[in-house]
């Protein structure tokens, strides 16, 4: 587990991309310079190789042209023609001048042998081996290579080289060289060079730049195999015969190419080798370099190389272990550290070590810590004062609120006043247009109804007057216009009686009319005790509640009953209801309960009976005007409606419960001076 | 000559494609300018000039006839220019600036002669055209007749493109010799042999050995008069080795139509081989490295190996003689056991007396190197 996890990190990462990053260029670098120095030392010894076998194909064939001029000088030499002549027609041997000189040239010319041969093609004449001279072809016979190079040089008329013949007067193979010689034109013999071996040799193997391994194989194709001509350095002796594949590139030279390769050689060695034709030897010649020896610098570079390269692998993996000891670590250190805190428990430091840039990222870490710890304190505080301001704010908005129930209740008051107000208004101007219309109809039957009511005393006096005469001259049961004369005088008076009756009842109803068109104008106030007014009331009504055998009982506590106000008006307004308190309790055991009390800013009198009761459409409109539940022309419908009109010009009010049966009472409020009333002005009706 | 000629064109083309095939030299293509001499020294004299001073090639590689040849040599020598020169002919000749795929007189004439001499009798005629090659040719081949002890018969030239051969004919017929050593060159053969068989002279009696006969003269010619007759060369198109097939083979996916090829052509193609080998290893194309870096260079041509000779500048090769048969081609009968050293002054007279015997001719034709018939068409030479 703790090692997955800590592959799976930046440091891990970082190692394999390093790794995989410095493995591309160093491993390029590896093989690339391995591969550049490879064919580099290549290309030298290509270069080396290509030198050595231009070097000995020069060499070599400088040496064989140098040969060829001996020869062909020699064959062009009048003396030694004379001396072959001399030869054929029985001369044993040259003069010693001539001897002296062909010894000195076998000697200084790089040969083994010289020899002379006739036209047959008999040794006449031998340098160094004077025995084989004059012996015919039974006695000696030339080896099979010099008879083919003799062919060649009589066909071509010029010097010609000899392939390598076998072991003749050594173990060694050699090779000639024959020039023929011209008499007149003709064909009279051939000088025939053998080859000192040994100077070939040495022509061949010189090893200058061949290194330890290098060295120069000359070959040629001998009855279908490869035969070294010359001994190699490694120790091949000249005439070692060689298998097909040590023989590849010698075979290819063979054939006329030029050529390089890398080939495995008799030794078994894995040579390069850079292959020639030598022309003159008809010889294919190889130089050729062990590849361990080409390749020991690459060995050695090879081996510094990977040293290198794995070097700078452990440099880099070093370089990761660092950075991950260095960086790496105290992050995760610095991860682990900050993971660790919790809550708002933000501690000062973080107790993480580093160096340089992590030191300042810790730094940068623990500051930022810092800060948000500042942050979250005054955070705390703005939280704080916010919820305080919120608290206020919200207990000012259950104020306001409060407030402005308030405010819609007395707004929805003031609403209901200004309705009632409004419909005040309304009643009032009905009342005035009533009011003018019924003063102007009082005036008009008052006046009439004055003659009637001051008239009819008179007539009633006339007539008394006159019925002392008529008693007088009149019996009783004398007809008196179709009845008895009693009953008609009766009658006569009951008629005026009822005039009167009728004219007073005119001037009452017209007198209430009046009264109800011109309520009061002006309200004479003064101070006044309700309690004397009530009394005083009662004194007034006394023979209507007398009549109703009512019973009235009159409670008035200790309170103070003074008021501002208008007695007379006061007074009309208690009679009246007493009045109608005492109509609705005719028949029966009356009671009216009168109450008196005094509130703040009030004094309240209730006056209540026991009558009949109303309901509760009748309550609704018992403050109308010419609503009465009297029988027509026992009331006028106004008394009631004249005290409302009263009380609100007194600036008190009136109002009534009752219950069908049981009673009613009447509750007449009359304003406490909270300051001193003005008088009110009131249009005249 | 257009003939021998167009196939010489071919197989240099051939080799230069190979070369590009393999990736050019020196990371360049080869490209090759083409140039009609028309058979005309003063016309090849002309376009030698063209190529290099308008063209600034890097080598040359043409001429046939050794008039041609010799009329460029001062051009090529003057401008430092390659000619890569790919005919047999007479030798007598050295140029720094001159590389000899052909054959030198020791790589054909002598070998021949001699061949001649141990198979077929030693009293030999010898006609030619009337030029600078046949003349010297037979110059070298009479010493060496000499030298050998046989005999020359007669000699005769006819006029480059003469058709009068009776008079030679009638020579041959009165002289009755063993072998007719034949160097004429062209359209005159044709009616050479014509005249020949008509005279009842077959090679079964009196065979000839040519040295201008190859495969595509066989095929213009027909070689019914021809078979049994004998042609020496280092190349014939009949040798079985596996660098021939593929040489072979290169041609006739070049141009079916060639289905004939000669000693030249062969020459031709191993010179532009030699040359870009050299052009390899000089590292450059300069005719004046090219020509260092030429010299000692062997290669596995068709024929075998050859190596281009340091001194000489000739190349070493192989000499064969072949008989034709009846379809134009050639059996080898003879051919050397390896490749022979090109000897261009042979050694039986100095270099100065070969010189002095061209300058002769040369001053005998006018300042030419071909009898433009100002003499009679069988005048001698000296």
């Amino acid at each position: 587990m703790s090692l997955m996890k800590s592959l799976d990190s930046v440091s891990a990462e970082f190692f394999l991309l390093f790794w995989l990053a410095a493995l591309l260029p160093v491993g390029l670098g590896y093989f690339v310079s391995i591969d550049r120095f490879e064919s580099s030392i290549y290309a030298r010894a290509d270069a080396g190789l290509a030198s050595m076998a231009d070097l000995a194909f020069a060499r070599i064939e400088a040496y064989t042209q140098a040969l060829i001029d001996d020869a062909t000088l020699l064959s062009r030499s009048p003396e030694l023609v004379d001396f072959l002549l001399q030869l054929e027609h029985g001369k044993s041997g040259p003069e010693l001048p001539l001897r002296q000189f062909l010894e000195l040239f076998v000697a200084e010319s790089g040969c083994e042998d010289m020899w002379l041969l006739d036209r047959d093609g008999r040794v006449v004449y031998s340098v160094v081996h004077g025995e084989i001279s004059g012996l015919d072809e039974t006695q000696f016979s030339l080896p099979r290579p010099l008879e083919e190079a003799l062919e060649a040089a009589n066909t071509l008329l010029q010097t010609e080289i000899s392939d390598l013949a076998a072991g003749f007067a050594s173990n060694q193979d050699v090779a000639f060289l024959t020039a023929p010689f011209f008499h007149e034109g003709l064909i009279v013999g051939d000088v025939v060079l053998q080859i000192d071996n040994q100077g070939l040799f040495d022509v061949i193997n010189q090893y200058q730049g061949l290194g330890t391994t290098g060295e120069i194989m000359v070959g040629s194709e001998m009855h279908g195999k490869f035969r070294l001509t010359a001994p190699t350095r490694s120790g091949a002796g000249s005439g070692t015969d060689m298998s097909e594949s040590e023989s590849a590139p010698l075979r290819r030279a063979l054939r006329g190419e030029m050529g390089r390769g890398i080939f495995r050689d008799y030794r078994g060695m894995m040579t390069l080798n850079h292959w020639r034709y030598l022309p003159s030897l008809n010889r294919g010649m190889v130089v050729k370099m062990d590849v361990d020896e080409i390749e020991a610098p690459l060995i050695h570079f090879r081996r510094t190389a990977m040293w290198v390269a794995l070097a700078s692998l452990a440099l880099v993996a070093l370089g990761v272990f660092l950075s991950h000891r260095l960086v790496a670590t105290p992050m995760v250190n610095l991860a682990n550290a900050v993971q660790a805190i919790q809550g708002e428990n933000l501690p000062r430091k973080l107790g993480v070590g580093g160096f340089k840039e992590i030191r300042m990222l810790v730094a940068a870490f623990e500051a930022l810590i810092g800060r948000v710890r500042a942050h979250q304190h005054d955070l705390e505080q703005e939280v704080r004062q916010r919820t305080g301001e919120l608290r206020a704010t919200n207990h000012a908005l259950t104020e306001t609120n409060a407030k402005l129930v308030s405010t819609n209740d007395q707004l929805m008051e003031a609403l209901a006043k200004l309705e009632s107000a409004q419909q005040q208004l309304v009643q009032s101007e009905k009342m005035a247009a009533l009011g003018t219309l019924v003063a102007s109809i009082a005036h008009e039957i008052n006046n009439p109804n004055n003659f009637i009511s001051f008239n009819v005393p008179i007539l009633e006096d006339y007539l008394r007057r006159i019925f002392l005469v008529l008693d007088h001259h009149q019996g009783d049961d004398e007809d008196w216009v179709g009845m008895p004369y009693e009953e008609f005088r009766t009658d006569l008076l009951r008629i005026i009686e009822n005039i009167a009756y009728g004219s007073r009842r005119i001037r009452v109803t017209v007198k209430n009319l009046a009264d109800y068109a011109r309520v009061r104008t002006h309200f004479d106030m003064r101070a006044v005790d309700v309690a004397d007014i009530v009394k005083r009331s009662l004194m007034i009504a006394e023979p209507r509640l007398k009549q109703a055998s009512c019973h009235v009982e009159l409670e008035m506590g200790e309170a103070l009953t003074e008021v501002v106000s208008d007695a007379s008006a006061l007074e009309q307004v208690f009679v009246n209801v007493i009045h109608n308190a005492a109509q609705a309790m005719p028949s029966r055991e009356g009671r009216l309960t009168i109450r008196l009390e005094a509130t703040a800013s009030n004094v309240e009198v209730s006056i209540e009976d026991n009558g009949c009761g109303m309901d509760q459409g009748t309550l609704d409109r018992i403050f109308n005007p010419f609503f009465t539940t009297k029988t027509t022309g026992e009331g006028t419908g106004l008394g009631l409606f004249i005290c409302h009109r009263l009380m609100e010009g007194l600036g008190g009010s009136i109002f009534a419960v009752s219950e069908p049966g049981v009673g009613s009472t009447f509750l007449i409020r009359i304003p406490k001076p909270t300051r001193a009333p003005g008088a009110q002005e009131w249009d005249e009706l | 000559m257009a003939i021998s000629e167009k196939g010489v064109v071919e197989a240099t083309l051939l080799a230069i494609d190979q070369i590009n095939a393999g990736g050019g030299l020196l990371g360049h293509r080869v490209m090759p300018v083409i140039r009609d001499g028309a058979s005309d020294e003063r016309r090849f004299a002309a376009e030698a000039e063209s190529l290099i001073l308008e063209e600034s090639v890097c080598a040359i590689f043409g001429c046939w006839t050794s008039a041609s040849r010799k009329t460029i040599k001062p051009i090529i020598e003057k401008h430092h220019m390659l000619l890569f020169y790919p005919v047999q002919y007479e030798g007598l000749e050295t140029s720094p600036w001159i590389i000899y795929t052909g054959a030198a007189p020791n790589q054909q004439l002598l070998p021949a002669v001699k061949w001649a001499l141990d198979h077929l009798g030693n009293r030999f005629f010898l006609v030619g055209s009337d030029y600078v090659f046949p003349h010297a040719a037979h110059a070298i081949m009479k010493d060496q007749i000499l030298s050998l002890r046989g005999e020359v018969v007669g000699e005769s030239y006819l006029l480059l493109g003469s058709r009068d051969v009776d008079g030679v004919v009638q020579q041959i017929e009165d002289l009755q010799p063993d072998v007719i050593l034949n160097t004429i060159n062209g359209d005159t053969n044709v009616a050479f042999f014509q005249a020949l068989r008509a005279r009842h002279i077959t090679p079964s009696d009196t065979p000839t050995i040519s040295f201008s006969i190859a495969e595509a003269e066989l095929s213009a010619m027909g070689a019914g008069q021809l078979q049994g007759d004998f042609a020496a060369w280092s190349y014939f198109q009949s040798l079985d080795t596996p660098a021939n097939r593929a040489f072979l083979q290169g041609i006739h996916q070049r141009d079916e139509a060639i289905d004939v090829v000669t000693d030249p052509m062969e020459s031709a193609y191993v010179a532009v081989h030699l040359w870009a080998e050299a052009v390899r290893r000089a590292g450059r194309s300069e005719p004046m490295f090219v020509r260092d870096a030429v010299r000692g260079i062997s290669m596995e041509a068709p024929q075998g190996a050859v190596c281009l000779d340091p001194h000489s500048q000739h190349l070493w090769q192989m000499v064969r003689i072949g008989r034709v048969r009846d379809d134009g081609q050639f059996d080898v009968v003879w051919e050397t056991s390896k490749p022979v050293r090109p000897i261009p002054f042979p050694a039986y007279r100095s270099p100065q007396e070969w010189e002095r015997f061209l300058a002769e001719l040369f001053d005998g034709w006018n300042g030419n190197w071909a009898n433009r018939g100002f003499r009679g068409r069988e005048g001698q030479p000296r």
